[in-house]
């Protein structure tokens, strides 16, 4: 996965809050520091427009996301 | 040939080759050489020793093998206690004969489409060993592309079958979900993951098929075959070369017609949505205890994923189900549907990139575009090999309708036949036996 993998038709990420995705790995407790954050960040944005097209998606079938 | 000589030549091609395919994580000479004994002791006294006898044979690093760590791919797990029993396919497999020479190699948890392993090395490509196997089971699909091993079980997510197999050249099936048991496998994706078969032949294959999903495999009927290519998303950068090869192979099958699923884009991110929420839930235990013990790209893919919130699944899972629903509807109207298994053959390691519609595209990423939206219905696929000697290996997918294995072997005997699908020996080191 990388930043290249991007989804056809996805232009923004409008579709996840990638901060708030990544605050709750606090609370999960999941590791995130200096040597994760970059990478993270990176699959989540990566995730952000994968969602933002299934969103479109489902919006063309008229069944909207959550 | 004895079993005893058949393993023998095996562990032979394996010290031979594989200092430079990097396929096996684990040899069990002893083991195998024991096991082959016993199968020529049964069959010296007349003894039925099953259809795979003397058959070698090995799998992925996520099957169960008694007494050997599963490492599904990782340092990780190292310090994991030994498996009591064999997986059950692997289990099914020694019962039919077939003797278990070793492990082999894969990405990270199966969470990829290149067997680059940060702890088990990089898995060569065969055919030419400046370029990818493919991933996640590559090890498998190598093995058998040189010769080490006739058969190998790897496991299908969203390719881990597909993409190996045509990059490596050789036959692999993803069979209908469930169909042989998982029992006993590292999992991944629950819902998507499938155990899968590696050979060298269509024989091969269906007997292997049979003995793993317990299952007689029956003939079909060339007659009753509708035969349709998919169109759009499947076609789009995808090789020039690979894909005139395709249309003329589904001539020879008295089938061509284009069908375009329009959702196929939206199931591919449906796809990838649903691998990353359930892949991290999965490991996130793991990766708090344990994180600097990843492979960093896996890890932080992992951690992403177990980040997202759970509405996301639920809208994941919504279009994953109208993107599996238009491909039913296609499979209602056709027995066979015909697309690449990947966009181009195997990519140099070096780069890391594949040419899709004139422009070079990360390999990693877009390995996977062609096999991701067809794992998520769970029917049955077939990727055989272009015959195109002389030239690197392009497989491409047979998909048939849940069950329906036969057909593909079926299919895929017809394309043999005809010539426009065989097995090629990679130019190694020494001539197959």
């Amino acid at each position: 996965m990388t930043s290249d993998d991007q989804p056809c038709g996805a232009s923004n990420a409008r579709g996840l809050d990638v901060s708030a995705a990544l605050a709750r790995a606090d609370v999960l407790g999941l590791p995130l520091n200096e040597l994760t954050r970059a990478g993270i960040e990176t699959n989540l944005e990566l995730l952000a427009l994968h969602y933002l097209a299934v969103c479109e998606g489902l919006e063309e079938t008229g069944a909207p996301a959550s | 040939m004895s079993a005893v000589q058949a393993v023998r030549d095996a562990l032979a091609r394996i010290a031979l080759l594989d200092g430079s395919i990097h396929a096996f994580t684990r040899v069990l000479a002893e083991a195998a050489i024991q096991a082959a004994e016993r199968i020529d002791a049964g069959l010296a006294c007349g003894k039925d020793m099953g259809p795979l006898a003397g058959v070698p044979f090995a799998v992925k690093d996520l099957f169960d093998v008694a007494g050997q760590v599963t490492s599904a791919g990782s340092v990780v797990r190292a310090n994991s206690p030994p498996a009591d029993t064999d997986a059950v396919a692997v289990r099914r497999l020694r019962a039919a004969g077939a003797i278990l020479i070793g492990t082999l190699n894969m990405d990270e948890f199966a969470y990829g489409f290149v067997t680059q392993n940060q702890h088990f090395g990089t898995t060569l490509n065969p055919h030419d060993t400046a370029r990818l196997s493919g991933g996640s089971s590559g090890g498998s699909a190598a093995a058998v592309a040189a010769g080490m091993v006739a058969l190998t079980l790897g496991s299908d997510t969203n390719g881990s079958v597909r993409v190996p197999s045509s990059l490596c050249g050789v036959f692999g099936l993803r069979p209908t979900h469930g169909a042989i048991p998982l029992c006993g496998t590292f999992p991944f994706i629950d819902r998507l993951d499938t155990v899968g078969i590696f050979s060298r032949s269509i024989a091969d294959l269906r007997t292997a098929f049979s003995v793993l999903a317990d299952v007689p495999v029956e003939e079909c009927s060339p007659v009753t075959r509708r035969v349709a290519r998919l169109g759009g998303w499947f076609r789009s950068g995808a090789d020039p070369e690979g894909l005139a090869e395709m249309d003329a192979a589904a001539k020879t099958l008295g089938g061509g017609e284009l069908v375009d699923l329009s959702l196929a884009a939206l199931g591919r991110s449906a796809g990838f949505l649903i691998t990353a929420f359930e892949g991290g839930r999965r490991h996130q235990d793991t990766l708090r205890a344990q994180w600097r013990d990843f492979d960093p790209a896996t890890r932080d893919r992992l951690i992403a994923g177990a980040l997202l919130p759970d509405t996301l699944l639920r809208d994941a899972e919504r279009a994953a189900a109208l993107c599996v629903a238009e491909l039913e509807a296609a499979l209602e109207k056709y027995d066979l549907l015909m697309a690449p298994a990947t966009p181009s053959p195997a990519p140099g390691i070096a780069d890391g990139m594949i040419i899709m519609n004139g422009s070079a595209v990360p390999a990693r990423a877009n390995l996977g575009l062609y096999a991701q939206p067809i794992s998520l219905a769970g029917v049955p696929v077939l990727t055989v090999p272009l015959a195109r000697p002389g030239r690197l290996p392009f497989g491409i997918q047979l998909i048939a309708p849940r069950g329906r294995e036969a057909l593909l072997f079926d299919a895929a005997d017809a394309l043999v036949a005809a010539g426009a699908v065989a097995f090629s020996w990679p130019h190694l080191e020494e001539v197959p036996a």
